[in-house]
């Protein structure tokens, strides 16, 4: 049987698998280094642009760019909280282990990640518009 | 891509027509060939390059036009690897005693391969009898021609020893003396080896900030140990004119060898010997003994570098914002507008401390951060022009055909809005060059490059810093004069893009 998606979930779908890949490439890279390097940006630029191609509308691409940023923050802080979710653990060192998951997620994402998802959120946008030829 | 060359020359020509834009260019461009040209223009790198002179050294202009008394430049003695040249045209003369012998070693120290180092042989033959002591003296005449004494002598040099085992001991002596004094002034440092081991080596420094040395002069003045006040570069060097500096190696014989044979040598390589002055080059130094110079000329690349590329990034962010919110309107309008809203009520500088403090001070930080945290104004403009352009007929003609939103954007709208993005742009550089200053003088800088800022904080910082207003009047001068020559630009070009005050020129 196949299922058969409205656009809206189709969007939801897009944006939340944006947010999955974007999470798991930062992800991976906060459990090796602080740090991203040049490597990641390219990844997120690319994943970025292909979700924003297939988006294709801009105002789903602005919101979507927004969702995703929530979607990805919720999926980074669960994943680096995870032993105080499941494990049991004082108050003070609950608080270190959020305190330190905001922090390296913020440090990751601010500023470089953001202006680099936004930026291939344009460039899909404008692939989507010249190579599928969506109009709004 | 000729016709927009033509147009490029002829905006240009317009902006140089102007008083304003001419001389807030002609003020840019002289910063930009100071900062381009930083390595030919100075020698010194603004950071590492410690001690060049005495710390808290005034401008050398101040001894030579203002005749300001009691100021001296810094003399170079030896620099390696001058004594290993023994004789002239050097400087470096020898005398020495009974069975000692003076030479060059081409292959031994740590200059092995390059230049030699000096070779001082004490050597008895079987049957030839004890002697005592014998000395060899290796001396230079120094010309001192200041009143004022340096801020302080430092030197240091390697000393190898081998057969020290054979002979009871041996003595190294080094001290300066002033010809017109009869009064014989103590060592400024002496070292005596008896060891039983064959070899010896040690690497010497000697600094007339040394508690050592200030110990040695406050017992030879009569004071008591642990003087503080004792400067042994004052003592040293107080009055001008000819002075010996005198290296003298004393061996003393073994009367237990006696008519047997004997060999010590003692190899010396790596001799540095200076005076650093309390008067240096255009600006003088700071309290590391770093040019100043040096520093307003390599932190104009940063102050430019820091001030050109935040306001690009704030004006191209700003500029997207406005755009995508004017013209997709709705709740895109709604979201960016309110976020705009959001980063506009929360005050720039704190929220930039304590960004620095989470993402660390480092230049590219400083800029990431600087523009992001500078767009918000410009986009809200943006946004308003937009409102109104894209009720224009050729945005609906466009629309009607059927481009999209992004294509309208970026061929319709974006060239209708960047005389704006110009005039921000040369307007918000002024911003960005006084957040950076502002950040490093609150001590958020980056450690390994220098900045006005920076110069600021650390005539703030150190004690008497203030009084020397060669350290932080040029830095402050150079930050208010480049933010004027972008503020000049900015109402040049508003006065060439704007039709308004076209027409009423």
């Amino acid at each position: 049987m196949m299922f058969k998606l409205n656009q809206t979930t189709k969007n939801i779908v897009i944006v939340v698998g944006w947010g999955i890949t974007l999470a798991s490439i930062i992800l991976q890279r906060i459990y090796q280094a602080p740090f991203l390097n040049a490597q990641d940006y390219i990844l997120i630029f690319i994943f970025s642009t292909l979700a924003a191609t297939i988006l294709a509308d801009a105002r789903t691409i602005i919101l979507g760019w927004a969702g995703v940023m929530v979607v990805s923050i919720a999926i980074m802080f669960f994943c680096l909280t995870l032993p105080g979710i499941g494990g049991e653990m004082s108050e003070f060192i609950l608080g270190f282990l959020y305190t330190g998951a905001i922090t390296m997620i913020f440090r990751a994402i601010f500023p470089v990640a953001i202006i680099v998802e936004f930026m291939g959120s344009v460039v899909g946008g404008i692939i989507g518009e010249v190579a599928l030829g969506h109009t709004t | 891509m000729a016709f927009n060359l033509k147009r490029f020359v002829n905006f240009f020509k317009l902006l140089l027509r102007s008083k304003k834009g001419f001389a807030g260019l002609a003020i840019i461009v002289i910063f930009i060939t100071i900062s381009a040209a930083a390595p030919l223009v100075t020698q010194y790198d603004p950071v590492n390059d410690l001690y060049i002179s005495g710390d808290f050294s005034a401008p050398i202009w101040l001894k030579n036009i203002l005749g300001a008394g009691g100021l001296c430049e810094s003399i170079t003695l030896a620099k390696n690897p001058s004594l290993m040249m023994l004789g002239p045209p050097e400087g470096w003369n020898y005398t020495h005693g009974k069975y000692i012998d003076i030479s060059r070693n081409q292959t031994f120290g740590s200059q092995a391969g390059g230049k030699p180092c000096a070779q001082i042989t004490f050597k008895r033959k079987t049957g030839e009898a004890y002697i005592g002591t014998s000395e060899a003296h290796l001396t230079m005449t120094l010309s001192y021609p200041y009143t004022g004494a340096p801020k302080l002598f430092e030197g240091n040099f390697s000393l190898f020893v081998k057969g020290i085992e054979s002979i009871s001991s041996m003595q190294l002596i080094f001290s300066v003396q002033s010809q017109n004094s009869s009064v014989p002034l103590p060592p400024i440092f002496t070292q005596k080896i008896s060891s039983s081991s064959s070899s010896w080596m040690v690497y010497t420094e000697i600094s007339s900030y040394s508690r050592e040395m200030k110990d040695r002069f406050a017992a030879w003045m009569g004071w008591g140990r642990g003087n503080v006040t004792v400067d042994p570069a004052k003592i040293v060097f107080k009055n001008p004119g000819e002075y010996t500096v005198d290296l003298d190696i004393i061996f003393e014989d073994n009367p237990e060898m006696s008519g047997k044979a004997v060999e010590a040598t003692v190899y010396i390589d790596d001799l540095n010997f200076r005076t650093l002055g309390t008067a240096h080059g255009l600006l003088g130094t700071d309290q590391w003994g770093r040019d100043l110079f040096s520093q307003i000329v390599y932190g104009a690349r940063i102050s430019l570098a820091v001030g050109l590329l935040s306001a690009v990034l704030g004006v191209v962010i700003g500029l997207f914002a406005g755009l995508i919110a004017g013209y997709l309107g709705r709740f895109v309008d709604e979201f960016l507008m309110r976020f705009t809203d959001a980063l506009l009520v929360l005050p720039t500088l704190p929220l930039l401390l304590v960004l620095i403090a989470v993402l660390g001070p480092s230049v590219w930080n400083l800029i990431l951060l600087i523009g992001i945290l500078g767009w918000m104004g410009f986009a809200r403009m943006v946004r308003a022009q937009v409102l109104s352009l894209k009720e224009r007929p050729f945005i609906e003609a466009a629309h009607a055909v059927g481009a999209g939103n992004f294509y309208i954007i970026l061929r319709h709208v974006l060239p209708n809005v960047m005389s704006l993005a110009y005039v921000s742009l040369a307007l918000s550089v002024p911003n960005a060059i006084i957040s950076e200053a502002a950040l490093s003088w609150l001590g958020l800088f980056d450690p390994t490059v220098m900045s006005w800022g920076r110069m600021l904080h650390d005539a703030e910082a150190v004690e008497g810093g203030i009084d020397k207003w060669w350290w932080w009047a040029p830095p402050g001068l150079c930050i208010a004069l480049i933010s004027v020559s972008f503020i000049l630009i900015g109402y040049a070009l508003d006065d060439i893009l704007n039709p308004r005050l076209r027409q009423r020129r």
